[in-house]
């Protein structure tokens, strides 16, 4: 390897790649982390504004997330995207959304009545489009972006 | 084989390479599949061509 390589980086390929694949594991388990915290301390705290550090720098990772993937026409690297998949992850959240309604009245009783119940389904559907409009989306933005990268425009040089 | 040859220690192959021995020894066991660049850079050192040292034997051809 060159001299002008080792004064770059201290590190060779093979510790380069395993420095990689641990920022790619990091970035994960703070995501899910992340989530875990915002849906535990909504359920005991019933306030958004008490959370709103966390909310930020969540949507902070996601839309940097989505940028960088729609900008580079990649997504997860073991599974590919379909309508159908998209689906059954939004109706997922769906479920988180219900269990952390139905865990809510537990820790606080008064808030359970009707009107309670009527908004939680609410907010989860809204959160299954949400979500399946969001995937959908990206879904799209990363098959676009892929065909254009695999595709490029040739010079007209005839 | 080759590095034996040259009678060189994977630390020292691994220090004319420019890499760790680490990632030697990875490369040496088959853990790690080093790219085109690193590749040349061992060739040179142990003055083999890339088939002699990265090259699949007859045997293994076979076996598939």
């Amino acid at each position: 390897m060159s001299k002008k390589n080792s004064t770059q980086c201290n590190l060779d390929e093979m510790q380069q790649l395993t420095v990689l694949k641990t920022a790619k594991k990091t970035l994960g388990l703070t995501f899910w982390c992340l989530f875990a915290v915002i849906v535990i301390q909504v359920c005991l705290t019933l306030s958004l504004k008490q959370i709103a550090g966390e909310i930020v720098v969540f949507f902070v990772l996601c839309i940097y997330q989505f940028i960088a993937y729609v900008k580079n026409g990649i997504s997860d690297q073991k599974h590919s995207a379909t309508a159908k998949k998209n689906a059954v992850t939004s109706f997922i959240s769906f479920l988180i959304m219900l269990f952390a309604a139905a865990i809510i009245p537990i820790i606080h009783p008064a808030i359970l009545s009707t009107k309670y119940i009527l908004i939680m389904l609410a907010l989860a559907t809204l959160v299954f489009i949400c979500t399946f409009a969001l995937s959908e989306t990206l879904r799209r933005a990363i098959a676009k972006k892929r065909n254009i990268l695999d595709n490029p425009e040739e010079d007209e040089d005839d | 084989m080759a590095r034996a040859e040259h009678d060189m220690t994977q630390k020292a192959l691994a220090e004319a390479v420019g890499i760790s021995r680490q990632t030697m020894n990875a490369i040496e066991q088959g853990d790690y599949n080093p790219t085109i660049k690193l590749c040349r850079a061992i060739c040179k050192v142990l003055g083999k061509s890339l088939d002699e040292l990265f090259g699949e034997d007859d045997e293994d051809e076979q076996e598939k």
